[in-house]
């Protein structure tokens, strides 16, 4: 006991320095960027961010993928491949200010559908999964060309932006992998289940039923 | 004692000579002697519309044969080079700023169906595009630089990137059963990117 006591006051001026130091890092911080960063760096970052950022998009790519692996060949490949440059479509619409109703809510929708058809295991007629995850990618790319800051690069704001979304269709395919063992199966129709979680969630945000 | 004192006087008389000799530090190379070839390395690299559009390229040589791809390799940045000497001498002739839009939209769209073409039109749109794109990479040569080496510059960058990248693409395309669809998924993204660009560039208002 008299030990410890010992210990403290030899530490004892040490500690509040220590204390002091801690205060240290706050004159580190960088400053904080409320808006898009700009130059090629930042318009990149800020695309790649953009999917990230918002959860239903996230959740809703990573769904595209997930069903790609459900529906095997060719939709493995051929919703990958074509995804983006719809996407592109739309986000030249949202660029040029061209009305979509409910762009937003689109998205919510998006995340919902997908998640179910991820959970439920649903096999749709190539063509009509094609024409149903086409028109989501209208959604999803109106909504990120419609928020693309005059500030930042156009170019690499674009490639930030299709460069994620291309890899969260990589990391829903190699979450559908798993569908190899029979557990497998489960897993992803449980993601299914998340993702239409988190797409009801902001469904409801939209209708003002969440703050 | 005194030989100490005679060693430590004649370290601190060095250190000063070399204190006030010393130039400036040069953080950049821009002012050296290969400044201007550095310059001309980076650019292409860092303008991120040369470079994505190079990659499309390679990307769609990783679908040809190697006999093929082989013929582009001097071709592409002899192209580049010629494109980048007419652009630096004659900074006004052409507009090619919409025409290698248009090119990063049609060798994505060509990289992402991974379609096999013959040689004499896969020279003659390496030779159109790397002489447009070389051009515009020429326009951004500085005044009083020297051009020569600002050329040897974007050539050597042309020919690093399109080698590397179209071995690889041809490396994973040919060894890899999920090659093929990796390479046009790349493509897909490519031409998403000029999809958007090219109808920026048309229908966007001034």
């Amino acid at each position: 006991m008299r030990d410890t006591r010992s210990i403290q006051q030899a530490w004892g001026p040490c500690g509040r320095k220590v204390r002091w130091l801690t205060l240290l890092p706050a004159l580190l911080c960088g400053e904080a960027l409320a808006h898009a960063e700009p130059g090629l760096a930042g318009g990149f970052g800020s695309g790649f961010m953009h999917p990230i950022l918002g959860a239903d998009h996230l959740v809703a790519m990573v769904a595209v993928g997930l069903w790609g692996a459900q529906l095997g060949r060719p939709a493995i490949w051929i919703l990958p491949i074509t995804f983006p440059s719809v996407m592109a479509l739309g986000a030249l619409l949202g660029i040029l200010g061209v009305p979509l109703p409910w762009p937003e809510t689109g998205v919510a929708l998006s995340a919902v559908a997908l998640g179910v058809l991820v959970a439920t295991g649903t096999r749709l007629p190539f063509p009509a999964a094609a024409v149903l995850v086409g028109l989501f990618a209208v959604f999803h790319g109106y909504a990120h060309g419609l928020e693309l800051p005059e500030a930042v690069h156009a170019l690499a704001y674009g490639v930030g932006f299709v460069t994620c979304t291309g890899l969260l269709h990589l990391l829903g395919i190699s979450i559908g992998a798993l569908m190899r063992w029979p557990s497998g199966s489960r897993i992803v129709r449980l993601c299914g289940v998340v993702v239409t979680v988190v797409g009801l969630y902001f469904l409801a945000g939209q209708a003002g039923l969440v703050p | 004692m005194t030989g100490t004192r005679e060693t430590g006087l004649a370290i601190c008389l060095l250190l000063a000579g070399l204190t006030l000799h010393a130039e400036p530090a040069q953080a950049h190379l821009l002012d050296t002697r290969f400044g201007d070839y550095y310059s001309g390395l980076l650019h292409p690299v860092t303008a991120l519309q040369s470079l994505i559009a190079w990659l499309g390229l390679a990307l769609l040589a990783g679908f040809q044969p190697a006999r093929t791809v082989r013929w582009l390799v001097p071709v592409f940045p002899l192209a580049v080079a010629a494109g980048a000497a007419v652009g630096e001498r004659w900074p006004g002739a052409l507009q090619v700023s919409l025409a290698n839009l248009f090119a990063l939209l049609l060798l994505g769209l060509l990289a992402s169906l991974g379609r096999r073409v013959s040689l004499g039109p896969l020279l003659a749109l390496a030779v159109v595009f790397g002489f447009s794109s070389g051009y515009d990479n020429g326009l951004a040569m500085l005044p009083g630089g020297d051009a020569l080496l600002f050329l040897l510059g974007v050539a050597t960058a042309g020919y690093v990137v399109f080698t590397l990248a179209a071995a690889g693409a041809h490396t994973v395309v040919s060894a890899r059963a999920w090659g093929s669809v990796a390479v046009q998924a790349l493509g897909g993204w490519i031409t998403a990117i000029g999809l958007m660009l090219v109808g920026v560039a048309l229908l966007a208002p001034p």
